[in-house]
């Protein structure tokens, strides 16, 4: 597949903090989605991840009062002072806390409810809902109220509400959160055929394990600034040198802390554990990386 | 001691049983986890231990008293509940009055009530946010202050449905910590979850639903021995069981906690000529 470098969205010198606050949360960020990204936004609680998302659509400052400094350029032009509508055109918010989001009172309602606007033939509108609904697993849910969903259902219904209109880029803050894994699963698998059909991702998650083998990019905010952009091969090298406080699977900490505590390189920082596994059969790493 | 006795559960009167002949004894001072797929039950079998929930048959039995003959106000002081979405139940203007309501609630007066909030703010980092608007708050952070809230008045049983989400690394380690001292103090912990690699640290008690019914009941460790019944459920096996099933095989695996782990690794590498 050929990647295109088109720039779909661009955050040139952000600064921004929220009203009432002396310190800005964003301090002089850059960020970039390209066209075909699927980008994971890192960093602590706090650091500003969800900030960015609402820069990115407009929420802020449409809806949030703060200063907002610097420039957003979505598909080639400024969206500063574009109204919120012209840019959820493009761009779809999957927000943090699902409740946030869902505006009916029916699951099919609400999931068809993001369609409305479109003006597409209502068959092929009732298509496409169901056809969301079935890759996320909810089809059995789609008869029922909002009100009676389980934490995780609530979810997929938020999530399924934004895919089925497949903007051109799609943010997802925390997806993962109420969701068990074999339904990340599937999501993580929707998610990939979107792409491969040219949508962009903006991904924002504490369980980075579920998202490292399909990123192209990854990118750590740390105390409002941007102090990592790049693959997963550069990523793996700057948590083994850097700790920010982010949530390290288990098997890269383990390596990680072994190659401390011998002073040397003898387990690499790999997703693929079999090939640990290989190197401690063997007992150790005989080559020095 | 919380008790299910043959507990069965429906919401709605047409629909069929989400909770189906549930048996379950919770102990003092221990830490169990409920695990389980989006919509095999977890929820509802934990808002049966305060009684929010009343079984449709059988008995939920609270330290010798059955919940349908306790008021709900009583029972929640003893088994305190942290919901998945914790911003349901923030309304206070601020962090620190939303915590002194819930302790006021249950008692607190004068110094006493001072002391608590300043304890409660430092040991859960809120402090930079006593001021602040709880609704204004990072996910985290919200979350951190559910939690704080929660254990603020020391309750005998702590139920948190998935407490993790929305938590950092280092929040994450802090809630262990938080965890810890609590079981010290002989309390009761309940986590729901779907995280394996987070429950690593605390070694639960395992009880794993699937459909409304508890497919599994045992120790953490023979969890992740039965890779088919947790893929079965919905969960995944964290990468890391791959390593523990190496280490096991010539060694002696009881306890599953990380640094255990980190050293088993150090001995065994340390045995070949490479370290
Ligand atoms: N108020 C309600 N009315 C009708 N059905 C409900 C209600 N609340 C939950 N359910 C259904 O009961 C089942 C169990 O829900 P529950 O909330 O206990 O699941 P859970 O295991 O906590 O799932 P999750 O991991 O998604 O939070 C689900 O199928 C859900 O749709
Ligand atoms: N509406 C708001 N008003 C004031 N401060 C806010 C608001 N939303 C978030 N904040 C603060 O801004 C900082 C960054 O928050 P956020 O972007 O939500 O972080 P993240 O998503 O990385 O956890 C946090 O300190 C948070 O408390
Ligand atoms: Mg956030
Ligand atoms: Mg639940």
């Amino acid at each position: 597949m050929k990647r295109n470098m088109k720039s779909l969205v661009e955050l040139k010198n952000i600064w921004f903090r929220y009203e009432g606050q002396e310190d800005y949360i964003l301090k002089d960020i850059n960020l970039e989605i390209r066209d075909r990204d699927i980008l994971l936004l890192l960093g602590r609680s706090g650091s500003g991840k969800t900030t960015i998302a609402r820069i990115i659509t407009g929420l802020i400052p449409h809806f949030y009062r703060g200063e907002l400094k610097g420039n957003v350029i979505i598909n080639g032009r400024s969206i500063v002072n574009k109204p919120i509508y012209e840019i959820a055109e493009y761009v779809g918010l999957i927000r943090q806390n699902p409740e946030n989001q869902i505006l009916m009172t029916n699951v099919e309602r609400e999931i068809a409810f993001s369609l409305e606007f479109l003006d597409i033939p209502r068959e092929d509108m009732r298509k496409r809902v169901h056809e969301t609904a079935n890759k996320l697993g909810i089809s059995n849910l789609l008869s029922r109220d909002i009100d009676s969903l389980s934490g995780g259902e609530l979810q997929k219904v938020a999530i399924a509400s934004i895919l089925v209109r497949k903007p051109s880029i799609i943010i997802l803050d925390e997806p993962s959160s109420y969701l068990s894994p074999s339904s990340v699963n599937r999501l993580r698998q929707y998610i990939m055929m979107l792409n491969s059909e040219g949508i962009a991702f903006l991904i924002i998650d504490h369980r980075i394990d579920y998202w490292l083998d399909i990123t192209t990019r990854i990118a750590v905010i740390y105390k409002g600034k941007k102090i990592f952009d790049n693959n997963l091969t550069e990523f793996l090298k700057f948590i083994e040198k850097f700790d920010v406080g982010l949530n390290i699977p288990l098997h890269l900490r383990l390596a990680i802390d072994v190659n401390k505590c011998c002073g040397k390189r003898v387990l690499p920082i790999t997703q693929d554990t079999k090939k640990v596994l290989q190197i401690l059969q063997k007992g150790g790493n005989n080559d020095r990386v | 001691m919380i008790e299910f006795r043959n507990v069965w559960f429906k919401y709605d009167e047409t629909e069929e049983y989400i909770l189906k002949n549930i048996n379950l004894v919770i102990e003092k001072g221990r830490i169990y986890s409920i695990l389980g797929d989006n919509g095999s039950g977890k929820t509802t079998l934990i808002r049966h231990m305060n009684g929010l929930l009343k079984p449709t048959k059988g008995d939920v039995i609270v330290d010798e008293v059955n919940t349908r003959d306790i008021p709900i106000s009583i029972l929640s002081k003893k088994v305190a509940l942290v919901f998945q979405y914790p911003e349901r139940m923030f309304f206070s203007p601020t962090v620190e009055e939303e915590i002194k309501y819930t302790l006021i609630n249950f008692g607190f007066e004068g110094k006493e009530l001072d002391e608590r909030t300043d304890y409660i703010l430092k040991e859960f980092r809120l402090e930079d946010f006593r001021d602040r608007a709880p609704f204004s708050l990072s996910g985290g952070e919200q979350r951190r202050l559910s939690i704080a809230i929660a254990v603020s008045w020391d309750p005998d049983y702590i139920v948190l449905d998935e407490p993790t989400t929305g938590l950092d690394g280092e929040a994450r380690k802090d809630l262990t910590s938080t965890i810890e001292k609590i079981l010290n103090r002989r309390r009761t912990v309940i986590i729901v979850s779907h995280d394996l690699e987070y429950l690593f640290e605390l070694s639960p008690h395992v009880i794993l639903m699937n459909n409304g019914q508890i497919m599994f009941q045992g120790k953490f460790g023979e969890l992740l021995e039965n890779e088919d019944i947790v893929i079965k459920c919905g969960l995944s096996m964290p990468r890391i069981s791959l390593l523990l099933h190496f280490l096991k095989r010539d060694g002696n695996l009881n306890n599953l906690k990380y640094n255990e782990i980190l050293n088993l690794l150090l001995d065994k590498l340390r045995c070949t000529n490479y370290v």
